[in-house]
């Protein structure tokens, strides 16, 4: 009888806590989000300006509900936000880990979700059905703000920019709306989309199924440019001085000229890429699902060095002024020196690493299967 | 067997450690011939288990699991993180001894992925081209269900759902193999032939080859029309809907019925088209056969008389036949049968997929059967039906296809040796001595006696611009010199020489499926030119010369193979559609894959790891007993060799009784070696009923040990023997009557068992059994009796369902304390109330005539179409008594019953008859109806 006990016990904890209210509300005066979207910006370098220790040391992990796609945290001064499959969005203290939050809905969250003052945007794709509802949600106040319903599946990465936020729905139609979620335009591609957009210059430029390289004028809505240059593209775009940086289906890196439209360069490599690239003051660097990491320089796309690696790579990897962070499937993270590829250290997971890391107040934020978040210091 | 050995060691344990000769199965055996010395091979993704001297083979599977990982991970965009278990076999024969499944493994069958513990099983069967295909599509099946749990796992949603069979196995091919000959001859059959089933009914052809192919067109479909991104997005987007089609809508964008219609139009239009050029063989040759699956006809011309020799399977069986033909070549009759297969180790399988028989001018028919551990190849006179010769090499673990010479006193053959090599060999009879003529990791087959003391043989040693490819070469007899025959992008097999020696006949894939064609050969030499004799829209098998313009072949048409019979007319020759060679052999020799660098991999010895099979448990609560647990552990070795079974409950009704009601058997199963060998502990206390008083129980504790053995002495019978050691002790009436005993039980039993089963029982063949005990008390001497079971089933096969099913069993116990055996009801006395009749002696009979009923019942709702198959029906008579010490009266039933078979698992049965009573001088009035669950006797 006791052990009959105990099992009521246990059940009713588990109800108890499976019926947790669903709410961040969190008292913050710092309206300035330090990574407010995937990638940190609309550019989606993965850049950052300083010189990285190679010693990590885990300070805490947190468990989410769901596992990920491949996006990122995002983050203020202090607290991270990250969505996941099961369509929670779920807050974390930055310094400890510890829960301050969690919105529970039903259905799933692809993009990663985007910071704009004490707001949370993101779109829930609704189980079953081609229904997507954009939330705004404010963590100040602790209450959604709007639920805007689209007939779409918004499945790829949101960008924003002063004005405005644009969703990227899977077959190809692209919503701008403002920030008081008011649809200022759309307009359809007519042709899927499984691709990381980056923006300049109020330019939209992203890759679609089909293999065409398009541009969008995010003020109007229209297309300005559009040309097939590849068989298929599944990856992202990243943007640094005035080139656009996107790898496709077989393995070409391309690099074009965000104001022209030309294609500066086209480097072929040996396997699918399926990351946005990063790009630092000189070189951009990928890694491919055939193990290899590459860096080619940025302006004449010249192979800087290869290396075969232990991982397939399809989550965009970080790099600082010295080093590399580069995510793999092979459950690790590898700490590369970005000069000439050497693998200087290994972080092994319990799983397939699925987020593209984020460095946040001396902390690298990395999340791996089964929705866990893992922060690691840098040390010296 | 296994199964019921294992099945047997259990239900022993849930029982009371008595003999209980109540329970007593048939089946056949998976004999384990082999003592397999198991090794491992590390590499980085995969952990290899091979044996004996397949290094290479290993070694080179290795090479192409990893190629096949990297390209996987690509496409799929995922990666499997755990080490995945490969084992190979180097032979199918081997492959059929896997104690990874407990089933038997039907001929064909070329590997498969075993989803609970991920394990991938694969024999190599000689061709490394086969075996790599096989790797690819078992780990298709790797990739795929990872890939799936992880994105629903990703999504919190439930991970026990897999799409459906059609789409697996079609994505399996689709990734694995380029639409090869087969393929094709499949696809085309069933379009032009109008047996083509669409998206929203292919469930009527679950599990069938023709699915896989179906599956495999369908996603060629989706590649070609939508793209082939979408295939790796149809598994992306599973999670959104529960049914499989929406998710097709929804990577597609379109309506199933617009997707299947444009699907069904995609076909045809491929299809249609060809019968502008290409005949169907019922009109392009005479077809010779008009039922089953024929192959491999040879010809044999006696003074007065002609005759076609074939193997076939045309009731169930594969066997030889014989069709007599008159003077124009025509059947005078129905096919005689020669030879049966399948019922006795001898014969144990004919391999008819992939071995062709011969006849020699004097009478001689030569064939494989698979015969204990290894193919062996017969030598039967046709003259008078006796088996003259066999050949059989320990080596030689599988043989096809012998072919005589000209005088009738040598063979050549293909075999798989132990390395799980193929290569051709020369057999002389006459002295009894074998000549190996190839001796590598190529694939050769169907070798044939050339011209200049040369063998012609089919071979994926092409090497240059054709590489892999299945080309004809010649090897010579005399410094095994090796040479091309053909040359081209496209297979070449069944090679067969003309009589007048001036021309080779083959088929060859060159049009998408096999045709016959032909090569000239004049001064001694092989012309660079080939003709095409066949123009047939599906392929063409085994051609052989009845005489010069005349041959016969087996021809694949309507989902079925016939023998078929074709003029040559080669005085039109110039009209035929020919290919030339070009005229430069390509020098040097393919390498196969392997692991570059020591560090890529490791060999280890094979270490036992047990890892759990199946777990459950359950607790229960009722307001009679309260509340009751129990679990069932089973675990076993990543080969399946060594089973451990765990039971564990409590049948505590007080909670003082909690400690002391616990029930507990551990048994071990090692099914490594031929001889298979259990044994196990128990413990149980609990309430038991007494089949003596249908009303009463007791109480009974028990515990002690059992021990098993069982060796099978062909696929077909086997021994077994146990011994059980049992302490019990029974409360019959609380605090007043007891009984203790100290139980000693052995039993030793042969069995046999050759039916062939339809829907709902055995139709044919015989299953037997003999078992003595003997039982006794060596301690309190409460108990001591002797048991005697004889139980005797015949099945005599009047059509292809039809059949007189006869059963005669005696059960007989006789001394101090025996154990009452017990019948009634519808799996034995019909009825009768069951298990009412019981006694320590008991006879029963049973004759049953079983028949097909409605083969198919459609019922249309507004909303849903239902449709069910195989109701099949019986008339019984049974007679049968039980006693204890005098004879008391007979007990008889008659009447008929209805029998539905549920998805293969289950048969529902349905009886209506009378119950004839009195000593058989009466039938009850009025008629009894029973319904109940289980097989046919």
């Amino acid at each position: 009888m006791g052990f009959l006990r105990k099992l009521i016990l246990i059940i009713s904890a588990l109800i108890i806590a499976g019926c947790a209210k669903s709410l961040i509300q969190i008292s913050s005066k710092k309206v300035e989000n330090i990574h407010p979207m995937f990638g940190k910006n609309s550019e989606r370098n993965f850049y950052y300006n300083f010189i990285s220790s190679d010693s990590l040391k885990r300070i805490w992990t947190a468990d989410a509900f769901g596992s990920f796609n491949n996006s990122s945290v995002v983050a203020n001064d202090s607290l991270i936000f990250i969505a996941d499959l099961a369509g929670r969005i779920h807050v974390f203290n930055l310094e400890n880990g510890k829960q301050r939050g969690v919105l529970k809905t039903k259905g799933a969250i692809f993009s990663t979700p985007l910071l704009y003052k004490l707001r949370i945007y993101y779109p829930l794709v609704k189980d079953g059905k081609k229904l997507t509802e954009f939330i705004v949600y404010d963590y100040f106040a602790g209450k959604d703000l709007y639920i805007i319903e689209i007939e779409d599946l918004i499945t790829n990465q949101m960008l924003s920019d002063d004005e405005a936020i644009y969703l990227f729905a899977e077959d190809g139609t692209i919503y701008k709306y403002d920030y008081e979620a008011k649809l200022l335009w759309s307009i359809e591609t007519n042709q899927n989309i499984h691709f990381v957009p980056a923006m300049k210059k109020d330019k939209i430029f992203f890759g679609n199924d089909a293999g065409e390289f398009i541009v969008v004028d995010s003020k109007q809505g229209r297309i300005i440019h559009r040309e097939k240059i590849s068989s298929g593209f599944f990856s992202g775009a990243s943007i640094s001085n005035n080139l656009c940086y996107l790898g496709d289906d077989e393995g070409n890196l391309f690099a074009i000229d965000i104001d022209t439209y030309n294609i500066k360069f086209k480097t072929k490599t040996d396997g699918r890429i399926l990351m946005n690239p990063a790009v630092d003051d000189k070189n951009i660097y990928f890694g491919n699902m055939k193990r290899m990491f590459y860096c080619i320089d940025k302006n004449d796309g010249k192979i800087t060095w290869s290396k075969k690696m232990k991982g397939y790579f399809n989550s965009t990897p970080v790099v600082t002024k010295n080093r590399l962070f580069a995510p793999n499937l092979f459950k690790s993270l590898l700490i590369v020196d970005k000069s000439n590829g050497e693998l200087l250290k290994e972080v092994e997971f319990d799983n397939r690493a699925k987020l593209s890391p984020v460095i946040i107040n001396n902390k690298i934020i990395i999340g791996y299967d089964e929705g866990v978040i893992a922060a690691y210091e840098f040390v010296n | 067997m296994k199964i019921l050995f294992k099945f047997i060691t259990v239900i022993l344990l849930f029982v009371t450690a008595e003999l209980q000769a109540q329970y007593f199965f048939f089946g056949r055996n998976k004999v384990q011939y082999e003592d397999f010395d198991w090794k491992v091979l590390c590499t980085e993704h995969f952990n290899i288990y091979y044996y004996g001297e397949m290094e290479t083979i290993a070694e080179i599977g290795a090479a192409y699991a990893e190629e096949i990982y990297s390209e996987l991970a690509e496409k799929l965009n995922h990666v499997v993180t755990r080490k995945i278990p490969l084992i190979f076999y180097n032979t199918s024969i081997h492959f059929q001894q896997t104690n990874i499944t407990p089933g038997f493994i039907p001929e064909g069958v070329g590997g498969f992925f075993e989803f609970l513990k991920g394990r991938v099983v694969i024999p190599s069967t000689g061709s490394l081209s086969d075996f790599r295909h096989v790797i690819r599509h078992e780990l298709v099946h790797v990739f795929m269900t990872n890939k799936v749990f992880r994105i629903l796992r990703d999504h919190r949603q439930p991970t026990d759902i897999l799409p459906p069979l059609w789409f697996v196995e079609g994505l399996a091919e689709y990734l694995s193999t380029e639409v090869d000959a087969q393929a094709e001859m499949v696809m085309r059959d069933a379009v032009i032939n109008n047996y083509f089933v669409g998206l929203k009914d292919i469930f009527k052809i679950y599990g069938s080859f023709l699915m896989y192919k179906e599956g495999q067109s369908f996603l060629e479909f989706v590649e070609e029309k939508y793209g082939a991104e979408k295939i790796p997005l149809i598994l992306e987007n599973f999670w959104m809907y529960k049914n499989f089609n929406e998710v097709l809508e929804h990577t597609l964008g379109k309506s199933i019925d617009e997707i299947d219609n444009e699907w069904s139009y995609y076909l045809k239009r491929k299809y249609f088209p060809l019968l502008s050029d290409k005949v169907p063989q019922e009109i392009g040759a005479k077809k010779l056969t008009d039922w089953g699956f024929n192959f491999s006809p040879v010809y044999l011309q006696r003074k007065d008389s002609s005759f076609i020799f074939f193997s076939a399977n045309r009731d169930g069986y594969s066997s030889l036949y014989k069709l007599a033909l008159d003077k124009n070549y025509n059947p005078l009759d129905e096919p005689e049968l020669v030879l049966r297969g399948e019922k006795t180790d001898e014969f144990e399988s004919f391999h008819l997929f992939q071995s062709s028989i011969d006849v020699s001018k004097n009478g001689i028919l030569t064939f494989v059967t698979k015969s204990g551990a290894t193919d062996v190849i017969h030598f039967l006179d046709v003259n008078s039906y006796q088996l003259i010769k066999t050949f059989q090499r320990d080596y030689l673990i599988s043989i096809s296809s012998p072919k005589f010479s000209d005088d009738g006193d040598k063979i050549v053959f293909q075999a798989v040796d132990q390395k799980g090599f193929s290569d051709i060999y020369y057999y002389d009879l006459s002295i009894d001595t074998l000549i190996r003529l190839t001796n590598d990791y190529y694939d050769d087959r169907d070798p044939c006696f050339g011209i200049s003391n040369k063998i012609i043989f089919s071979s994926d040693r092409t090497s240059g611009e054709y590489s892999g490819k299945y080309n004809l070469f010649s090897v010579s007899l005399n410094d095994k010199e090796i040479r091309y025959v053909t040359l081209a992008n496209a297979n070449f097999s069944n090679p067969v020489i003309s009589n007048d020696k001036t021309k080779l006949f083959f088929t060859s894939d060159i049009d998408g499926v096999r045709n016959i064609w032909m090569q000239k050969i004049s001064d001694g030499k092989y012309e660079n030119k080939i003709y095409q004799i066949s123009n047939f829209f599906t392929s063409a098998f085994d051609p052989r010369f009845i005489n010069d313009s005349i041959i016969v072949f087996s021809g694949f048409q309507n989902f079925s193979f016939h023998l078929y019979r074709k003029n040559l007319n080669l005085n039109q020759i110039d009209s035929l559609n020919t290919l030339t060679f070009e005229s430069q052999k390509p020098k040097g020799k393919w390498l196969a894959s392997s692991l570059h660098y020591e560090s890529e991999f490791q060999k280890l010895k094979y270490e036992k790891e047990y890892a759990l099979d199946y777990a459950q448990s359950v607790v229960a609560t009722d307001p009679v007993f309260g509340t009751r647990g129990g679990a069932i552990l089973t675990l076993s070795d990543l080969l399946g060799d060594d089973q451990y079974y765990i039971l564990l409950y409590n049948t505590a009704e007080v909670q003082s009784d909690f400690l002391k009601s616990f029930n507990v058997a551990i048994t071990r199963i090692n099914l490594s070696k031929r001889v298979n060998f259990g044994y196990g502990i128990f413990h149980f206390n609990g309430r038991r009923y007494d089949i003596r008083e249908s009303n009463e129980f007791f109480y009974e504790k028990s515990y002690g040990g059992t021990f098993l053995l069982s060796y099978p002495l062909t696929k077909f019978e086997r021994i077994e023997a146990a011994t059980t050691l049992a302490d019990t002790e029974r409360e019959i009436v609380e605090g007043i009557s007891e009984r203790k005993a100290f139980l000693l039980s052995n039993s030793i039993s042969i069995v046999h068992d050759n039916s062939l089963w339809s829907t709902s029982g055995p139709v044919d063949g015989s299953r037997w059994l003999v078992l003595l005990g003997y039982t006794t008390d060596i301690k309190f001497s409460n108990v001591n009796y002797f048991s005697v079971i004889a139980d005797y089933r015949y099945y005599l096969r009047f059509g292809l369902r039809t059949a007189l099913a006869t059963r005669i069993g005696i059960f007989y116990n006789e001394g101090k304390d025996a154990r009452r055996y017990f019948m009634g009801g519808s799996w034995d006395l019909r009825g009768w109330p069951r298990w009412s009749i019981r006694g320590e002696k008991m006879w029963l009979t049973s004759l049953e005539f079983r028949f097909p009923l409605i083969d198919q019942l459609n019922i249309k709702f507004p909303f849903l179409d239902l449709g069910f198959w195989g109701f099949r029906a019986a008339t019984f008579f049974d007679a049968g008594s039980a006693w204890d010490k005098e004879y008391k009266t007979t007990y008889g039933s008659v009447g008929v019953g209805f029998r539905f078979n549920i998805f293969g698992v289950l048969v529902l049965r349905y009886d209506i008859g009378k119950k004839i009573e009195n000593d058989f001088r009466q039938f009850q009035p009025g008629l009894f109806y029973q319904f109940f669950f289980g097989w046919d006797f």
